[in-house]
Order: C-alpha cells, then structure tokens, then sequence
C-alpha cells in the first residue's frame, strides 16, 4: 500500500514537472515592488505591469495604439459623447470559477469612484455620474462632460471578481487578486518574489508560459547582472551603460522601443522675466537640446522632444516639429536685448534628484550661462518640489508626464488653463501656468469630439500655438523602454506605454529550450 | 539582577515614546503629502481633499498626534497608505530576513575584526600590524554599497561562486530543517546570505579590528600581563585569556553602540542584494511619505536597538565580576 502511495506521489511530480517544463515559468526582474494587486485602487506603473497579467480591462490597445475590445465586445458612444453603453463578452469565467457579468463592471467603477476605498483612480473617476448594468452583458456609463479621452483612459482599469473584491475586502484582495487574465495570482513574499500561474481557460488563447515570476530588483546594475548569469530571464529598465555591455552577449537580446513619455523644462508663464514669451524663445534658442540629450544619454535610453507629443502619438507632426528653433544664443542675446534684459538676469530651477533629470538641468544651466541667464539649480525630491511648483514659487523646473495615449492627455491636461487652481495655489497639471485663449478653445473643443480625424488638427494646431508662437515650454526628451532578454524567451513586446506584453491579441510569449 | 531588568524595561517607555513623537513630527512637518503622492497623476484637488479627509490628515496635528500615541499604547501601529496592510504585518514579515542578514554581518565582523586586531596587536609593529591597519583604514573607508557592487561582479558574474541577489530559504526555519536531516534548504539560506552579509559586514569589521587593536595594545602592556609572562604562561595563552578577556568590555560596548550603524547599514544593503527586509520597507515607506509605515519601522529599530544594549549590559557581567546589577 505505502509502496503504492509513493509510486502515485512520484507520478504526480513527475507530471507536475513536465506540465511546468511545457512552456516552462518566465522570471521577471523589475525595479519597484508593486503596493497593492488590487485594479480597483491602485494604478501606479509598478503594481500595475502585475496586476493587469491578472486581470483584463474592459479596452485595450493594439500594437499602434489603437483601442480595441477586451471584455467589452463593443461600445457605443451617444450623441452628445457622454454615455458610453457597453456591450459585454458573454462565456468569460473568473480565476475562482464565477461567471464574469455587468455587476461586476458597474462594482469596480463604483468602488473606484468611491472615497471610502482611497483610490488612486479617484481622480479620474470623479467624473463618472452614473454607471448602471441594463442586463447581465451590458453596462451603460455617463461622464458628467464629455471627454474623449475616457475610453483611453480606462485601458488599465482590471475588472476583479465583484465576489471576491467583495468578500476578501480592498485590503485582503490587495494581496489575493481575483482576475478573469492569462495568469492566476498564487504568492507574494513582499520585496522578494511574485509568483503567477497559468490560466488554461484563459478566454482569449493558452498562455504558452507555465508561469510568471516577478523579482523587485531595485538597483539596475544588479538586475543586469542576474540577467547575465541566468538568475532572470528578462531584466526591465536598464541603466545605459548597462545596456552597452548587454548587446555585446551572445545569449541576450536588448529590446528597446520609444515611448509616449514626455520630459520638459517648464517655466512659470506668469512669473517674472519668464511672463515675457521673447524670454522664453530667448530660452529655446539658448538651450542646444540635441547635444544636452546625447550627453544625458548617449543615445540609448531617449530620444529628443520638440513638443509634448511623441512620435508614434496620433497627434505628432513633422511641421511643428521643423518650426522650433534651433540652437542660436546671437538671436537669444538679440531677444533677451529686446525684453529689457541686456544684461540677463538670474532665476532658479528645480528638479528631481534623478540623475538624468540632475544632468538636464546642470546643462541647462551651463547653456543658459553663456546668454548671461544665471540659474541656480535645486535639486530635490519629487514629493517636496511639487507644492512649490503648484503654489507658482518656482521659475523653472524639470518634470517628466505620461499618461496614456490620447492626445488629450498630451495637450488639455497640461496646458489648458485652470485659473481657479492657480488663485488658490492647488494642485494642477498645468503648473506653467499656460493661459492662452486661444489654445484653451481648441482643446477644449476636441475633447467634446468622438471623432479621432476630426480631433486630431485641432490638437497639432493648438501644440503650435504652445511650443512655437508662445514658447510655453521646453520640450526636452522622450524615454526609451528598454529592456532585455535571454535569447529564449520568444514573441516579447514591448508597448509605447512602457509595458512589456505577455499575453495579448497580438503576442504570446513562450520560452524555447 | 531582575529588578535591574525591570527597571530597564520600564525605562524604555519614555525612550520610545520620545523617539516616536521625534518620528511622527519630522514626518509630518516635512513637505509633501501622502494623499497627492497616492493619487499623482490626474489627482483633482477634491480628490486628494478626500482622500486626506479620509486618511485623517485634516485634523489637526495634535489630534493625530494623540490618535497614533494611543494605537501606540495598545499595540496597534496602523495600516500602511500604500501597501494597505497592517504595519505590524509588513514589519514581521520584513524582521526575519534583516535579523538574519545583521546576524550574520555580526559573525563576520567577529570572526574576521578581532582575529584581525588581536593579530595586529601580539605582533605590534610588523607587517601583520601594518597590513590589518591599512586594510581596516580601506574597509572603513569603502561605501558599503560600491563594495557590494564589486562582491557580485567578483563572486558571482566572474566566478559564479553565490548568487546575485535575493534571498534563499530562511535562515532559521532552514536550520531546523537541517535538525531533520535535510541540508538543501540550508545550503541555498547560506549562499544568498554570504555575499549581502559579507559587505555589511566588513565596514564593522575593520572598525573592530581597530578598536581590537588599539585596547589590546593598552591591555597587554599592563602589570598583570607582564606578570603573567614571568610566570612562564604560553604566550597565547596570555595574549588570549589575560589579554582578550580583558579587552572585552570596550569592544561589547562597541559592538552594541555600533549595532545601530549595522541597521542602518542594512538599508544600503538591502536595496543592492535585492534583500527583503527591514531597511528597504523603510525606504520605501519614505518616498511614499507612508506616515504610518516610517513611524512603525522607526519604532520597531529603536526597540531593536534599546534591547540589544540592555543585553550588552547584562553580558558586562559575564566578562568582568565586578560588575553587579542593582
């Protein structure tokens, strides 16, 4: 009998074994640990790589960015662009067996909405008036305003088991996501290792990989190295000298792709000198931003900015881009001249203590030396420097934005005015304080309007108003998403959104022996 | 000897209770605020109001102040903002790995600082001598994080010998493995220790080896010890017995005063071995200003701290007899 029992339990190794070696468990280094697994409150980068592996949001993005279905099937939006009713994919189970159904989508909004649940969507969700299920596989959502950039927005919003949500609390689910995703949640050792396991019943296709191993590896150079010997299959956000040795090995592959990221220098537009728009061209024409960039990167890990929008952004265009100035510090003295500063004046800008963005701002400074603009460079962490820049107290000062796809994101978020917010020294996005009419109605227009075509010359209008006629900001660079791999992982990839893709309409990472 | 134990644990009450109202009112006078960092992008300002409202924030700092002495009192150190789980939870799962990690760092700095520094001092002025000195002065001089750098390009990329980073088994539940015959466990718990505790370590180390040397050197030139060779005694036998134990109060105080620099060390550590322990809850609670996470790490360190210091106390006794406890 107890020989029995052995012969059986070797058997189940065995096979165990053998369905793990099928496939066979991806091991991920990334920088940051994820907070919390929970879609419903958390949406930062870190926690949110992991968490949509389990979870599926109701859109998503194709490999061009376009929004394509997930759970939902399709979506119509109403006339006036501000009711949005979803029709549901019908069969779609969740990892813990319940059937996925429209209370479940109008659960996740409503506590997303909530206050009591501390929600990192609360802002955006803030918005949303009523959202209600009209049966079992449709849901109809009404924004309090139009705002075309909603559905964009909502491409990371994973949709949990109501059930489980329910039962586990926002606290217990945190640590035991329920999903309907290509991988089911199994451990976490905080700091150590997240494990995930495939979903056979995955509604969209089988997963190839057996499993997903998450490492938070905090200093890249490490994680480079771990790569190296084997300890890791992929290794996310590399430094660049890193990335420079890693291409020279035969067995690793360094993928890398732009990303819609946007890093600026950004001045006060209404606060001394810089409330003069000849200064801030005289600041454009001082600034030999191509060189700043190579020095920063050496070109690997950005590209160069000349507006808000990336290439490969649906908004980006080559006339705008060919209409910002070039480096000429004669014609920055010549304006500087002309705005009553002969002799230049002195002012300060901040920046987070990143290397990059330190490196940005010291070159900044030596470039605006020589036009005789002395700037006194502060260096601080991010938590400190952003009330000072929402109270209007810094002249200048360099931040990077991301925030998904959609034009809008890119231009109204940033540079429409909120004079309400600046008299009350509040939080905003336009920190520049940017007021320009005419811009503000172009983007405010476009926002209201369903139609992409229709929205998009608005938007490369209106960034030419900001980045050339008004000189608003400097736009520094793009980041690069880099990445790297053993040769054996297969089918990787990598998404302007920063996010390395596993299991998706368009890849389906396997490993190869 | 009780009573003296009494007495000092009664005494840690202020202690902590000043190091937690020092805690909470650095943090809180600090600029930056837990509820915009929360929300960063696409915040309104209604809703990081709210979110403040509701992380308790709006009252007034004496009335959270009051609030979180008295979560204090009954044991409860709150919920971590970010983390969403109980700050007592997140500390426990954390403590093992750094007690591990400072343990081990401890038995190196040991082993390897005052072998080092009694050899330094029995052969005072030669080679030996010059060698632990000048090594020491590098150890104590190299940043613990660039000598971890260099460990893993040395003992794991070019020789492969441990790994790069992580953690293995834990430590003690891998001993009592062990007690049950199985070394596996072990084994992997000793290998990712080595490296992470070997650069915590060798700082302490050559600071030990210092300080070895410095109060054996005193030690071995008094009468006692002069007597003690006339006598005919093996020269390590003095060197050992006459000499070490006698150096050995100074050094335990060290050792307890320089625990705190191990800890803090251990932050450093942590985030280059990739080690999931208490100095990286640490950080990370900070750049989130994770008011209640900070307070409790903080706490839990000082506590760490005070009862190690009790116990370096307690083990004067055992060296020197003439120490007694009232």
């Amino acid at each position: 009998m107890k020989a029995l029992r052995t012969i059986f339990v070797a058997l189940l190794v065995a096979g165990a074994s053998v369905a793990l070696a099928q496939g066979g468990v991806l091991r991920v280094g990334t920088v940051s640990e994820p907070t919390s697994l929970d879609p419903i409150t958390t949406n930062n980068v870190p926690s949110s790589i992991i968490f949509m592996q389990v979870h599926d949001a109701l859109v998503t993005y194709d490999q061009d960015l376009n929004i394509v279905p997930m759970l939902a099937e399709s979506w119509e939006v109403s006339e006036d662009g501000r009711t949005y009713t979803f029709a549901l994919r019908d069969g779609v189970r969740f990892h813990d067996g319940e059937p996925f159904t429209a209370a479940d989508v109008v659960y996740a909004f409503t506590a997303g909405a909530d206050p009591a649940y501390q929600s990192q969507w609360l802002g955006r969700f803030q918005q949303i008036e009523a959202i209600e299920a009209l049966d079992d596989l449709t849901v109809r959502l009404t924004l309090e305003a139009p705002n075309a950039a909603f559905i964009d927005q909502i491409t990371y919003f994973g949709i949990p088991s109501s059930k489980a949500h329910r039962e586990l609390g926002g606290d217990g689910y945190a640590i035991a996501p329920v999903g309907t995703g290509p991988f089911k949640f199994v451990s976490w050792q905080r700091n150590d290792k997240l494990v995930l396991e495939r979903n056979d019943d995955y509604w969209l296709t089988r997963p190839n990989l057996a499993g997903v191993e998450f490492r938070a590896i905090p200093e890249r150079s490490v994680a480079a190295v771990e790569l190296e010997v084997g300890g890791i299959d992929v290794a996310m956000s590399l430094n660049a000298d890193d990335v420079t040795r890693l291409e020279s090995h035969p067995d690793i592959t360094v993928g890398s792709t732009p990303t819609l990221s946007y890093y600026y220098v950004a001045m006060n537009n209404q606060l001394g000198p810089l409330a003069d728009v000849r200064v801030r061209k005289a600041i454009q024409y001082a600034l030999p931003l191509d060189q700043i960039v190579d020095t920063i990167f050496g070109g690997v890990g950005a590209i160069r900015a000349y507006t808000s929008m990336a290439p490969g952004s649906l908004a980006y265009d080559e006339s705008v881009v060919a209409d910002i100035p070039g480096y000429d510090p004669q014609r920055a003295l010549q304006l500087l001249a002309e705005a009553g500063y002969p002799n230049g004046f002195s002012t300060t800008i901040y920046t987070p203590t990143d290397s990059n963005r330190r490196q940005l701002a010291e070159l900044v400074q030596a470039a605006l030396a020589l036009v005789n603009i002395k700037v006194e460079v502060r260096a601080v962490e991010l938590g400190t420097m952003l009330p000072i820049t929402y109270a209007g107290e810094a002249p200048m000062w360099i931040l990077g934005w991301t925030s998904g796809t959609d034009p809008n994101n890119y231009s109204y978020e940033m540079f429409h005015s909120t004079p309400e917010a600046w008299a009350e020294n509040a939080t905003t996005y336009n920190t520049s304080r940017y007021h320009n009419p005419e811009a503000d109605e172009l983007m405010a227009t476009a926002r209201t309007l369903t139609d992409m075509e229709e929205r998009l010359p608005l938007y490369r209008q209106a960034i030419r108003t900001i980045f050339v006629d008004d000189a608003a900001q400097i736009a520094a660079y793009h980041q690069t998403f880099n990445i790297a791999y053993r040769n054996h992982v297969q089918d990787i990839f990598l998404n302007r959104n920063s996010r390395m893709d596993l299991v998706t309409i368009y890849n389906n990472v396997s490993l190869t022996n | 000897m009780t009573l003296f134990i009494i007495r000092r644990l009664i005494a840690l009450v202020p202690v902590l209770l000043g190091v937690s109202t020092i805690v909470f009112f650095i943090l809180h006078l600090t600029p930056g605020d837990p509820a915009q960092l929360m929300l960063g992008d696409f915040a309104t300002k209604e809703a990081v109001a709210q979110l403040r409202e509701e992380m308790g924030l709006n009252e007034p700092l004496y009335v959270q102040y009051g609030l979180f002495v008295a979560n204090i009192a009954r044991g409860d150190l709150g919920t971590s903002i970010a983390q969403r789980q109980p700050v007592v939870t997140l500390i426990a799962q954390r403590l093992q790995a750094t007690a591990e990690l400072a343990l081990m760092a401890m038995l190196f700095a040991l082993a390897i600082g005052v072998t080092g520094g009694v050899l330094a001092a029995a052969n005072h002025n030669s080679v030996t001598d010059y060698v632990t000195t000048a090594l020491s002065l590098l150890g104590i001089s190299v940043p613990i994080f660039y000598l971890g750098l260099l460990l893993i390009l040395v003992f794991s990329l070019q020789l492969g010998w441990f790994p790069v980073s992580g953690r293995g088994a834990p430590l003690f539940a891998s001993i009592g493995a062990l007690f049950r015959g199985e070394a596996q466990p072990f084994v992997t718990s000793l290998k990712h220790l080595f490296l992470p505790s070997l650069a915590l370590g060798l700082s302490f180390a050559a600071l030990m080896a210092k300080m070895t040397r410095a109060t054996m050197l005193e030690v071995l030139q008094q009468d006692f010890v002069r007597t003690a060779h006339a006598k005919g005694l093996r020269r390590w036998g003095v060197i050992m017995k006459h000499g070490l134990k006698n150096a050995g109060i100074p050094l335990l105080t060290i050792l307890g005063l320089q625990f705190s620099a191990l800890l803090g060390g251990s932050v450093l550590t942590e985030t280059v071995f990739a080690w999931p322990g208490l100095g990286r809850l640490a950080v990370d609670a900070i750049f989130t200003r994770d008011f209640p996470l900070v307070q409790g790490t903080v706490l839990a360190v000082a506590l760490i701290f005070v009862l190690l210091n009790l116990l370096v106390d307690l083990a004067y006794g055992l060296l020197d007899p003439r120490v007694t406890y009232s």
